[in-house]
Order: structure tokens, then sequence, then C-alpha cells
């Protein structure tokens, strides 16, 4: 009895390690490979030829283009610029929601929430509707109400691009996790300040961005990668005035007849070159100065605004406004105009647009592609995530910290690069030939994407567990497995759905990840928005868009009030 | 230097003063009228249970939270006065605070925290530094000054807040539950040396605490708050003899209820019967509030009872009562025992450990006249709080 009782135990250990061990072979296989293959090909001359060699024929053609030496510097400026506006308005919204009397702030909140959800290209399709010279909306209305003469706005500029960024993801990503942190700081060492002489504005200064100062740089540097990740806009934006940065440039190098992957590899390689330090500099400062909660008493209280408070809101509410509902409402008024934007025409209403998009095959056969594609890798997702996470957590497995540090390894690899050493590995190695050209490698692509934020969040949800609660069960006489399905799971299953959700809305509006792979029979939605607003028909570009942007929209509303009700406190990043 | 002669010449003068301020929030009144004065160089505590709003008027005091009604002066300066459509913002007000959790700023050191206030009140650099290593000094943090907040420990924690309330030499210094987060040793060492500095500078301090043994022996005058309103406000030891109100017998030490009747009153004290027979002459404060009510409660302090091994049964001794010792727990400087008395009630009163006792003993226990306080049986809220 007893000795079947232990070898039953070291049969199930040994059992699981070899579980664990595949695990982690099979994570790091999926998030290390592409990187090699990239590196690899990035030294491979002549790939599509008869006699291709070895050497760094690419890596100085790179070097010597001045067309990508400016991309490589546009890539910097444009991230500079953005994040360095994102990040001051970013750092005084979030304080005023967080600590403050602002008015409706949850309503703010929920509504920079559905902004983060907001797809880029559809979104850069309406500002194209609002500012673009000659038809932009607000060049039209200057002109006519204030008699401005030529265009005011023109989105097809390095500025246009800073402010599409700015309002898709850039500035609620910012505003989105900095809130929650800011909720965590004593208010008395803000109180502390003003007994002492400081204004409400130095006190902001002074203190509270000096005590947050760990958490701003980590969601700088995440704010930035992922901000990288959106290179539609780019492409969108910054062709016709040629402007390029280091994601287009891969972008064309690929699509170019004929293709240059090893360019391509060269660019992806630098820039995981130069993200690798940020990581790395990030991860030292919040190790280092952590000063979240110094001490154990812990007072949240509210900063009286006085009169300004409802100007402040009214602001915040105007610049809601145009980073959600105006998007949707143009688009859906663009979906029925003849020409995209041009209002004085004879007629210049039509459903024509809706009644083609419906009849012909390509929308209603990539809108099936997408929801396959958003369905599966949201269940692959849930279930990847939430083994690796209780691996992480819960297991004593001896590779569970190179596993954690894995799962990080897809948020230093912007969507493009990754899609393309993707697309190098299932070409490259036999094995994988035939899933090669199917779904399966972008239901894969979209899994890894979502990988970091995925098991981060899971991770922080069993973390909160305490142990007591699984032991309690262990005691009670349930199994593992059992404790799992009756304690673990239940409670976790929020935060589980969560994240199913947000990888479903990253597989419906995901551009950059798979825009090297999607093609032919496979290729999703987003993939045809973008070749549609590439080839400027913006009709039925627009019918996409408010496809793409109502089921996005949708899936945040439901992961809020999915997180609301279980008071859940999401722990990103 | 102002800080040395405030006190002398202008004894007795108002700091700071409340005219029956009150703070909404929503429907529901935190401060409810309050009006007391803050006088120089005194120390002047409200205590009184989480909720009482006492938190609340310490932080309109510095205008960290703003008065719905009344009127708050410092220094003869309105600060604040919602009628007349004044207020002044906290940091223009010099005054100041040690907060709760210290708030000391973890991204400065002990030397910048402190030195904070001073940069405000554009003080040349050099006074600056004079300055700030002679408060340190002052609160026995000589050295300390290159550390950063992070390592420090929760009592040198304190002592840079309490330098940095103390550096620009304000009128008045606020402390709201200063010591609520140290271990009970440092709390006393705090308490003793809280007061040594506020003698040796003669600064006024409001205080709040909960704890009323805090209250009692730092507070120059305690103010007893409940439901937002002052209860009553004097001398801790006043307070402590002879509580005006229910609620402040009831907060402040131990009291032991017993419920009587009134037999007959007259200008010498009062004759009572407790509920089994036994007859009580009372002489102390008399707070009932109808002389036609015979049932009322008999109140007093457990120290002032006078305890004997055995009850004397001849009579002789007025004012004695005979109680059963129900539980016994040896305390250490004394016992504490669990005593019933005729008629069921019980108090926990202590025992000196130089005599033996044992549980079952009947003990008599004599109360003198003048330390028995009569009250309405209304009063009875809590019996031990």
């Amino acid at each position: 009895m007893q000795a079947g009782l232990q070898s039953g135990i070291g049969v199930s250990a040994s059992f699981r390690v070899l579980l664990c061990t595949l695990l982690l072979a099979i994570v790091a296989f999926f998030v290390l490979y592409p990187a090699v293959t990239l590196f690899i090909n990035s030294f491979e001359i002549n790939t599509f030829s008869t006699n291709p060699s070895v050497g760094l024929a690419n890596w100085y053609e790179v070097f010597s283009r001045t067309r990508l030496i400016n991309a490589i510097e546009n890539t910097i400026t444009l991230s500079v610029a953005r994040q360095f506006i994102a990040l001051t308005v970013g750092i005084f919204i979030a304080w005023l929601i967080a600590r403050t009397n602002l008015p409706h702030s949850n309503w703010l909140e929920i509504g920079f929430w559905i902004a983060l959800f907001m797809p880029a290209l559809p979104v850069t399709l309406a500002w194209i509707l609002l500012a673009a010279e000659g038809i932009g909306l607000l060049n039209n209305a200057a002109k006519t109400v204030f008699g401005a003469e030529g265009d005011i706005f023109n989105i097809y500029s390095w500025w246009g691009i800073v402010w599409v960024h700015i309002m898709t993801s850039t500035l609620a990503i910012k505003i989105f996790l900095l809130v929650p942190a800011f909720r965590n700081v004593d208010s008395a060492l803000e109180e502390a300040a003003r007994t002492c002489g400081a204004s409400i504005l130095k006190t902001l200064i002074h203190i509270v961005v000096p005590i947050m100062l760990p958490t701003i740089i980590v969601v700088t540097v995440l704010g930035a990668i992922r901000s990288l990740q959106a290179f539609e806009i780019e492409l969108i934006l910054g062709s016709p005035a040629r402007i390029d940065v280091y994601s287009t440039a891969i972008y064309k190098a690929v699509n170019s007849q004929p293709p240059t992957h090893g360019i391509a590899s060269v660019l992806s390689i630098i820039f995981l070159a130069a993200v690798v330090p940020m990581v790395a500099v990030q991860q030292r400062i919040s190790a280092k100065h952590s000063y979240a909660s110094i001490s154990g008493k812990f007072a949240n209280r509210i900063f009286d605004l006085g009169r300004i408070r409802w100007p402040l809101f009214w602001g915040i509410a105007t610049l809601l406004v145009f980073m959600t509902i105006v998007p949707f409402i143009l688009l859906i008024v663009g979906s029925f105009m003849t020409i995209f934007g041009v209002f004085d025409l004879p007629s210049p209403w039509t459903t024509k647009n809706w009644t083609d998009a419906l009849s012909r095959g390509d929308i209603p056969r990539a809108l099936w592609n997408s929801l396959k594609l958003a369905g599966s890798a949201s269940v692959t997702g849930m279930v990847t995530y939430s083994l690796i996470a209780y691996v992480v957590v819960k297991s004593k497995f001896a590779g569970r910290a190179v596993l954690d540090f894995l799962t990080w390894v897809p948020t230093i690899i912007p969507g493009l690069v990754l899609g393309l050493g993707l697309l190098q590995m299932f070409a490259g190695l036999p094995i994988f030939r035939p899933v090669y050209g199917t779904m399966t490698v972008l239901v894969i692509a979209v899994v890894i994407g979502t990988l970091s934020l995925g098991t981060q969040i899971i991770k922080s949800s069993l973390l909160s567990l305490g142990r007591e609660l699984e032991e309690a069960s262990w005691a009670s006489g349930a199994s593992r497995f059992y404790t799992f399905r009756r304690v673990i799971f239940p409670l976790i299953a929020p935060s589980v759905i969560i994240i199913g959700l947000e990888v479903f809305a990253s597989g419906i509006a995901v551009v950059g990840l798979v825009a090297l792979l999607g093609t032919g029979s496979t290729q999703p939605l987003s993939i045809t928005q973008l070749i549609y607003i590439d080839g400027g028909f913006f009709g039925p570009a627009s019918v996409i868009g408010i496809i793409i942007m109502s089921i996005s929209i949708f899936a945040a509303l439901i992961a809020r009030q999915i997180s609301s009700r279980s008071g859940l406190k999401r722990a990103a990043g | 230097m102002d800080g040395q002669n405030k006190g002398s010449d202008q004894a007795d003068s108002v700091v700071m003063r409340f005219e029956d301020v009150s703070r909404m929030f929503g429907n529901v009144a935190a401060v409810n009228g309050v009006s007391f004065d803050l006088r120089r160089g005194e120390i002047l505590t409200l205590l009184g249970p989480s909720g009482c709003g006492k938190t609340t008027t310490l932080r309109m005091g510095i205008g960290l939270e703003r008065a719905s009604g009344g009127k708050i002066t410092y220094n003869d300066i309105t600060v604040d006065c919602p009628r007349e459509r004044v207020f002044i913002e906290p940091e223009k007000r010099g005054m100041g605070m040690v907060f709760q959790s210290y708030a000391i700023w973890p991204h400065m050191t002990v030397f910048e925290n402190v030195a904070y206030p001073l940069r405000y009140r554009r003080v040349p650099k050099a006074e600056m530094r004079t300055k700030v290593l002679e408060t340190l000094e002052l609160v026995g943090l000589k050295g300390y000054e290159e550390r950063k907040g992070t390592q420090l420990s929760g009592g040198q924690q304190q002592r840079v807040a309490v330098a940095r309330g103390l550096v620009a030499n304000p009128d008045v210094l606020l402390m709201d539950e200063p010591f609520s987060n140290l271990d009970a040793k440092l709390r006393e060492q705090m308490r003793s040396e809280i007061k040594r500095l506020q003698r040796k500078l003669n600064i006024s301090i409001l205080f709040v605490t909960h704890d009323q043994v805090e209250a009692l022996a730092l507070s120059d005058r305690i103010a007893v708050m409940k439901n937002g309103i002052i209860e009553q406000i004097g001398r801790p030891e006043d307070l402590y003899a002879a509580p005006g109100t229910a609620a402040v017998r009831d907060f402040l030490g131990r009291t032991i209820l017993l419920p009587a009747r009134v037999n007959r009153s007259d200008a010498s004290g009062m004759e009572i019967a407790v509920l089994d027979g036994q007859t009580l002459i009372a002489s102390g404060p008399n707070h009932l509030t109808n002389a036609a009510e015979p049932k009322c409660l008999i109140a007093f302090r457990p120290e002032s009872l006078i305890v004997e091994e055995t009850a004397d049964n001849t009579g002789t001794v007025k004012n004695q009562l005979r109680a059963r010792i129900r539980t016994l727990l040896f305390m250490g400087e004394s016992y504490e025992a669990d005593v019933e008395f005729p008629g069921g009630h019980s108090a926990l009163i202590n025992l000196s450990p130089s005599r033996r006792w044992s549980e079952q003993q009947v003990i008599a226990l004599t109360l003198p006249p003048e330390k028995l306080q009569l009250w309405d049986r209304s009063t009875v809220q809590v019996e031990e709080p």
C-alpha cells in the first residue's frame, strides 16, 4: 500500500516533468527560432537564385542605401515624438482620472479602454477622411468657416503619422497602464508636499512623477514597442509622402520583385539589437527602484480640482470622442459615399459599397477567415497561456524561470518582424511544409504575438490566489487535477476569458503580424482592408473598417464587463 | 528665533480657531459644527473612535479638506470660510504636518525630504543647510542626511517626518495618528520625545489619535469627538475624573456601570440602592436628567475601589459591595479579575499581586462616595470601549 502510493507519485511526477519539458521546448522553439532564422538569412545572398552564397552583402547594402538609412532615422524620430507627447498627456490624464475629483472619471476610463481596442487601420482611414489634402472634412470646414486658403491639415505627413498613432493606442495604453499604478501611490506623499508649500502642479512634477518613474519607464518601453508594431499607419500615410520606417521597408523588401528577404532580415536584426538594451535597462530599473509601497498604511484620497474640473472633463471627453465615436461615424458616412470624402457630387450617397461588399466573394470569405483565425487563436491562446502560467507559478519544474523569460521575448519582437521570421521558418523547415500557407500559420503567429500579455495576466491572477486555497482542497482528499478543475480554474476563469477576448480582438484587427503570412485563400479581413486602402479603394475599405471596429469594440465591452464584475485588478506589463 | 519667544509673552493666545466648522460628504456630516481654540504652546488632542470626524477636522485645519460651513482662522487670518468665499490652499498656510504613513518621499534623501519646505520659502542655500542639519540633530537623526527614505526603519521615518514638519518654524504642527504604525515600545518612546520637543520649541500641536492612553499621556487638553461633534474638551485629568457625557465616560479608561435606584436625595449626596438591596451614598457628579425617575446607573472607575479580602458582615463599613471572583488572570504587575456582583452584573477589576487571590473567592469592594457618579439608564451603549 505504502510502496504503491509512493511509486504512483513517482510515476506521475516524472510524467509531469516530461510534460513541462515538452511545453518548454515548444515555446522555446516558436519564440526563438524565428529570430535565429532572421539572423541566418541576413547573411544569405541571392536566396532565390540557383547558387545562394553567404556574406555581408545584405548588411552592406542596407547601410549604403540612403533610403534605408532614412527609414531607420524616421523610425527613431517618429517614435520619440509620439512617445514624448503621449507620455506627457498620458501622465496628466491618468493622474486626473486616478487621483482627482474629475467628474465621471469612470466613464472616461471606459472610453480609453475602448480606444485601446480601436483597430489602427480603420481609424487611419477615418483620419484620411477628416484631414487629407483636398478631401479632408476639417480642411473644407476651415475653408468655408474661416475662409482659410488652401489646406491646413495634411494627414499624409510626418505629423499626420504621429497624430494618428497618438489617437489610436499610443495614448490609450499609457493611461490604461498608468491609472492603476497612480491609484497605488499613498496620497499622503502628495499631501505632504502641499503642506510643505508645493502647488498641485509642482506636486505632480516634483513628487508624483519621480516616485512613479520606474513605472513610467516600463510603460514607455512597452508603449514604444507596441506602437512600433502598428506598421499599417506608416504604410498608408507615409508612402505617399515618401516617409519610410523600418517596418514599411521590411514589408516593401519582402513584397518587391524579386523579394529581398536578406535586406528585410538585416533590418529586423538591427531593430532587435536596438530594442534588447532598452528592455534590459527597463528590467534593471524596475528591479532596482520599486518604491511601490514604502509603508504598510496607505491612503487614497482624491484631490479637489475646484472649478477647473469641468473644463478638464470636457477637454478629455472631446479627445475621447475624436478617438472613438468620430472615427466610427466617419466610416459609416464614408461607406455610403459614391466617392470617399467628396460631398458636392450630384448624388454623393450610395449603398453600392455595401451591396458590392456583400455580393462579391472576397469580403465575406475574408470575414470568415478572420473569424476562424480569431476564434482558433483565442481558444489556443487561453489553453496555452493558462498552461504556461500554471507551470511558472505553481509547479516546481526546474525550467520554469526559463519558461517565464521566454514569454517575454515576443514583447520585443514587432509583429512584422515576427511574421517574417515565422514565414522563413515555415518555408525553410521541411517538417512545416504541409502547414505552410494554411490558417495554422496565422493562428500560431497571433498566439505568439499575445503570449507575453496573456501569460502575465493569468500569472498575476494565479499569484493572487493564496496557496492555502489549494492546500485546503488537497487536505480534503482532492487530486491535483480535481483541485485545478474545481478550485483554481473557477477562480482564474474571468482573467482567462478576458485574455481570450483580447486574443480574439487582436486576431480580428491584426495587420503587422500576418501581413506577410496571410495571402491567397487564407487572407483575413484586416489584410483585405490593407490592400483596399493601399490601392485607394476607400469605399469597400470603410465597410470592412466598420465590421472590424464593431467586433473589436464589442469584445472590449464584454471584457470590461467581465473584469468589473469579477472585481479583477488588471495587472498588465 | 521667533520659535523661541512666541510662547512666553503671548501665553494663552489663540493660534488656530475653529468656529462652528462642519464638513459634509454628500448628505453625511463627517464633522458637524465643531468649535475650539488651539492655544499657543499647547498640545491639543482630538480623540475618538474611527469615523468620528477627528482626521477630517485636522485636515480642514491645514486645508487638505475644505470646510462646508463655519470658519477657521490661523493667527487671526481667516483660512477657510465658505460663507465669505475664503479658502487658502494648504501650500500657502505655512503649517507643518506629520502623516500617519509618514509620507517620506522615497526618491529623495533624508536631507532633501527635510529641506523641502524651505525650498518653497525661498531660504538661501547655506541657511537651508544649517537649518536642516539643526533640525535633524533635534530629532536624533544626525548623520542620516544622505540616506534614502527607503533605507530607514519605521521609527526613523517617523523622525524624518517630524523634522520636515518642524524645519520651517511653523506656529502649528498637525499630527495625524503619527504613532499608529510603530510597535508598542517605540510608540512610548516617541510619545515622550514629542512632548520634550514641543516643550523645547514651545510650538502648538494639534494631534489626532484613537488611542486614549496616548491622548491622556501627551495632551495638555483633549477634545473627545463622536459622530462629528466634540463631546467634551478639557484637561486629561478633568475628563478622566469627571466625564461630562456618556461617550467620554465610556471612551476614556474603564468604567464600571451598575443599575441602581435612587431612594432619596439631599445636599450631602444621594442615597441609592444597588439592585440586590444594598445601599450606597453617591456624592460624585450627578448626570440624572429626570428627578422623578428613580431608575439610574452608578458609575465608578475600577481603580477607585478599595478591595478587601473578606467582607465585613457587621454592616459598619459604609458603601461596601460584595463580589465573587469568577476568573483570575495573572498579568504580571497585577491580577485582572472578572468579578460578579449580586444580581449577576460583572466587571473587570485589577487586584494587587501582593496578596493571594483565588477563583470563587468572595471579596468586599468599598466605594468612596465622591467617586460615584449617577447617570440615566439610557446612557448605556457599550459596556467596554
